[in-house]
């Protein structure tokens, strides 16, 4: 994971507004037309506890009341909808999200947000936990949703997302947004589970998950092998010659992983650990590679584990505590042309190792009106290792290592001032060794003036720490380190009108303003001439996001999202890979008579510009998925098609691939069958 | 599988030593094919949602939680201190959850369970929790059920809940969403401490979770 040049290098394009709204309003009829026509219930009353049990039923709760008293605008995903819509990675799920766009350069995945990307850095803008544990690392900071995930997306019970900053209870990297995974219980899955996929390229994956509970004991492990060959032919236009096989990769986008979860639970204790790896190809000779030569990869690997105590002290008080250990390391093969005068190519290793040792403890306290948290968190890192070497003739190019401590205090509360209006508040100080302290703010007023309506405006402030390789990385040839980089800081304020529509729908539409400052991007030293990070950008984003949910009493349901967003450091000025419409439909088919689900996907993409100028024409993928309930004891069958009508598009990448944009694959299929055993 | 890759436009500035092939676009990457994707995708929604109507029709969930909860002042029976007097009514009693309580509220209207009048309630204090025979809390945050459920003890209430964890926190009945059906999960050993009786009629139609660890089953 190398960096070579700029992150935001803002580009002037003009903007149109073209025929987005007319989709979007084609969408919203889509759902409501057919509303029209909905039926009535009959009276479940006079039915009996037998009968009960047999009827269908579909939740609107789940749809309408899980975020109103969220201090932030949310997004949850539900292990249904992984399974209803197909979705193979988190990167698959983010793509499905409101005001989320993600790229992928055929190596890493990256996520954008309300037109805020930065292709080529490694997500380190956004946060992710499972369970609660950070999983960025600490010498990227890289937050991995791609194949490079470690959890199996089956093992998933639902996928909590936060828009906005949220530094005052996360500290570093809450600074687009908050990704918590949240593993499946016990219950969920006691007995074995066997999965197996097949799909195109070659592509499987194969998982098999144990749950039980024994004399109060409850345990849940489950093992992932995964391996996709990939495409056979790439074709790259910009290497199109007879010397670089005219543009063709041939073999060189292999992806394939294995990871294991383990998680056991004895009253108010849990541990829990993930351990993963990953190896990717990389076909499209970033980095200033050969092209076209099969040994040019990365590998991913991280693990953790975590004790977790969670315990009621006393009356209304609850005290959660951690301690974990993580390691993440990072190494990658890159092949280079013969040195003046030898014959062979050079291989270059690029590597680095993160240990991290932390601790946190929060307590809950819950009276009439307030509910109020404090807490703390230290972390002390061992080892934040940097390699980069040429294997043959050896030549150490980098070696750097690291260890640093850093620790947070942080206090929340919601004050319930009138029954129909909350005030969240929260505040955390951070302390680093390198730049020193940074204290976060956010503050959200909810009020719900009517019965089905709800205001909230929220206004948060969130950093992101420079990360060990924007600091450290370098080897005085090309690139020279800045070990007194700043961190990146972010001040958004956020107006959010839901209003509830009937019993079975949602309308949710906000408004939003974020100031970026100290952005860190790589700069050419006046002094020296070698490149350098310094804290030099400003960035100002401004948009508007509207999101239709709801369910029919067909069983029918869905959701149709719009943003439309303009970011640049001017007026006129729109940052390179940040789309200004997004639109995104989601809608799930129940067909009872075959005791199937379908689930429809539209996601479209304005235009955007890539890093060298080029313009990327906008495009609309669709997914379709069919979902079987379950069948002939535990079997569950489920077929995907993705790219529905094999659009061509291309996704904008960072700076190091030649030519700035990658092209994605076609239509793709997918299998999957689940095979589950209960206990009982 | 689209495995061979045409790509109709050239997006690097790199110096080309060869002409590009000049290939026909395979597809148009203007909005206008967007427009028709999305066409397509309503019609194809409408169509189903059609098709849907005609068969089997789906209640929403609230309302089958609020029946059953009717049905457990059918099916259980309280210990005679529960009552004051014989035409005292059945209480059922919603916190936590607004739309149960107003399905009920609703339904609730002059309707009798074993002989009894029954009236749906909205308790505001833990005293006023006490008198209730059935209480169904609708929270999902954890904390709060502890404490709803630790102000109850002793207390001869029937306490339904609807999250994950809710037998596990000392709860009698949880109404879990499994596979498009509600599902009854049912506790005995905590109702029975209190002197409840559950109907067998109940316990056969649901499952039996048996949340205390001591001697439990795996």
């Amino acid at each position: 994971m190398k960096l070579v040049s700029k992150r935001c290098r803002e580009l002037t394009r003009r903007c149109r507004i073209p025929h987005d709204a007319w989709i979007a309003a084609l969408f919203a009829m889509s759902i409501i037309v057919p509303t029209l026509a909905g039926g009535e219930s009959k009276d479940v009353f006079d039915l009996s506890p037998e009968e009960l049990k047999s009827v269908q039923v579909y939740s609107a709760s789940m749809y309408l009341q899980s975020d109103r008293e969220a201090p932030s605008s949310v997004t949850v995903i539900t292990a249904d909808q992984i399974r209803q819509f197909g979705y193979r990675t988190l990167a698959d799920v983010l793509r499905s999200v409101r005001g989320f766009d993600v790229t992928y350069d055929r190596n890493y995945a990256y996520v954008g947000v309300r037109g805020f990307s930065r292709p080529g850095a490694y997500n380190d803008d956004v946060l992710l936990l499972i369970d609660g544990h950070r999983l960025n690392d600490n010498v990227y900071n890289s937050a991995q949703i791609g194949t490079e995930f470690p959890l199996d997306i089956d093992l998933i019970s639902r996928i909590e997302i936060v828009r906005g900053p949220s530094s005052s209870l996360y500290g570093t990297s809450a600074f687009l947004a908050v990704i918590n995974v949240i593993t499946k219980d016990v219950q969920s899955s006691d007995g074995i589970d066997l999965s197996g996929e097949a799909g195109s390229f070659g592509y499987y994956r194969a998982r098999s998950t144990f749950g039980g509970a024994y004399h109060g004991v409850e345990g849940l492990f489950s093992g992932t092998i995964y391996s996709n060959p990939g495409p056979t032919r790439l074709f790259f236009p910009a290497y199109y010659a007879p010397a670089t096989n005219d543009g063709i990769a041939r073999d060189a986008d292999d992806d394939s992983s294995s990871s294991f979860f383990g998680r056991l639970h004895l009253r108010d204790f849990t541990l829990e650990t993930i351990f993963s790896t990953r190896q990717k190809g990389i076909p499209t000779a970033s980095f200033e590679q050969v092209f076209n030569d099969r040994r040019s990869h990365t590998v991913d690997s991280s693990g953790h584990l975590e004790l977790r105590f969670s315990h009621a002290v006393f009356h209304g008080a609850e005290l959660t505590a951690s301690v974990y250990y993580d390691r993440a390391i990072y190494h990658a093969v890159y092949v280079y042309p013969p040195l003046a005068g030898l014959e062979s190519d050079v291989l270059n290793l690029d590597g680095s190792r993160g240990d991290c040792l932390g601790t946190a403890a929060r307590i809950t306290q819950l009276w009439k009106k307030h509910k109020a948290t404090i807490g703390t968190e230290f972390r002390d890192n061992p080892r934040q290792d940097q390699t980069n070497y040429n294997l043959d003739p050896y030549q150490l190019v980098l070696q750097d290592s690291r260890s640093s401590k850093e620790w947070a205090v942080y206090a929340q509360d919601e004050f319930t001032i009138a029954k129909n209006i909350i005030l969240n508040a929260g505040l955390r100080h951070d302390q680093y060794p390198t730049f020193g302290g940074t204290t976060n703010p956010r503050l959200a007023l909810i009020y719900s003036p009517l019965k089905k309506t709800t205001f909230k405006l929220l206004y948060g402030q969130a950093f992101r720490a420079p990360n060990n390789y924007e600091l450290y990385y370098g080897d005085h040839v090309s690139l020279k380190p800045n070990p007194k980089l700043e961190p990146e800081s972010i001040h958004t304020t956020e107006f959010i009108w839901e209003q509830l529509v009937g019993a079975n729908f949602q309308f949710t539409a906000s408004g939003f303003t974020s100031h970026f400052e100290e952005l860190i991007s790589q700069q050419t030293d006046p002094g020296t001439g070698l490149l350098v990070f310094e804290n030099s950008d400003k960035v100002n984003t401004r948009g508007l996001e509207m999101e239709l949910r709801g369910r029919m009493h067909s069983g029918v349901e869905g959701r149709v999202s719009y943003t439309v967003q303009r970011t640049g450091s001017g007026i006129g000025a729109q940052l390179t890979d940040s789309p200004g419409h997004l639109l995104k439909a989601n809608l799930l088919v129940p067909v009872s008579r075959l005791r199937l689900t379908t689930g429809f996907e539209l996601q479209y993409h304005s235009g955007r510009e890539t890093l060298q100028a080029d313009q990327l024409g906008a495009y609309a993928i669709s997914n379709v998925t069919v979902t079987s309930r379950e069948f002939a004891r535990g079997y569950r069958l489920s077929g995907s098609v993705y790219n529905l009508f094999n659009i061509a598009y291309s996704d904008s990448v960072g700076p190091e691939i030649v030519g700035s944009s990658v092209r994605q694959n076609g239509r793709e299929f997918r299998i999957q069958l689940t095979r589950a055993f209960r206990f009982r | 599988m689209s495995t061979d890759f045409h790509l109709e436009c050239d997006s690097s500035n790199h110096q080309q030593r060869h002409a590009m092939p000049i290939e026909p676009p395979r597809y148009q990457k203007t909005p206008a094919s967007g427009r028709l994707f999305v066409l397509g995708f309503l019609m194809l929604a409408i169509w189903m949602e059609r098709s849907v109507q005609l068969s089997a029709q789906t209640v929403e969930d609230s309302r089958v939680k609020a029946a059953y909860l009717y049905n457990f002042a059918k099916f259980v029976e309280w210990p005679a201190g529960a009552f004051r007097s014989a035409d005292d009514p059945t209480v059922i009693c919603v916190v936590g959850d607004e739309r149960i309580s107003d399905v009920l509220e609703s339904a609730m209207n002059g309707k009798k369970a074993a002989g009894k009048l029954v009236e749906a309630r909205k308790p505001h204090s833990s005293s006023e929790m006490k008198s209730c025979h059935v209480l169904f809390i609708g929270f999902s945050d954890k904390q709060r059920i502890a404490q709803l459920l630790n102000q109850l003890q002793g207390a001869s209430v029937l306490t339904v809940g609807q999250s994950d964890q809710f037998l596990s926190l000392g709860g009698m009945i949880n109404l879990a969403l499994k596979d498009s059906r509600i599902d009854l999960e049912i506790d005995p050993d905590a109702s029975s401490a209190v002197g409840l009786k559950i109907s067998s009629r109940l316990l056969v139609v649901g499952r039996i979770v048996r949340a205390a660890p001591v001697g439990g089953q795996p």
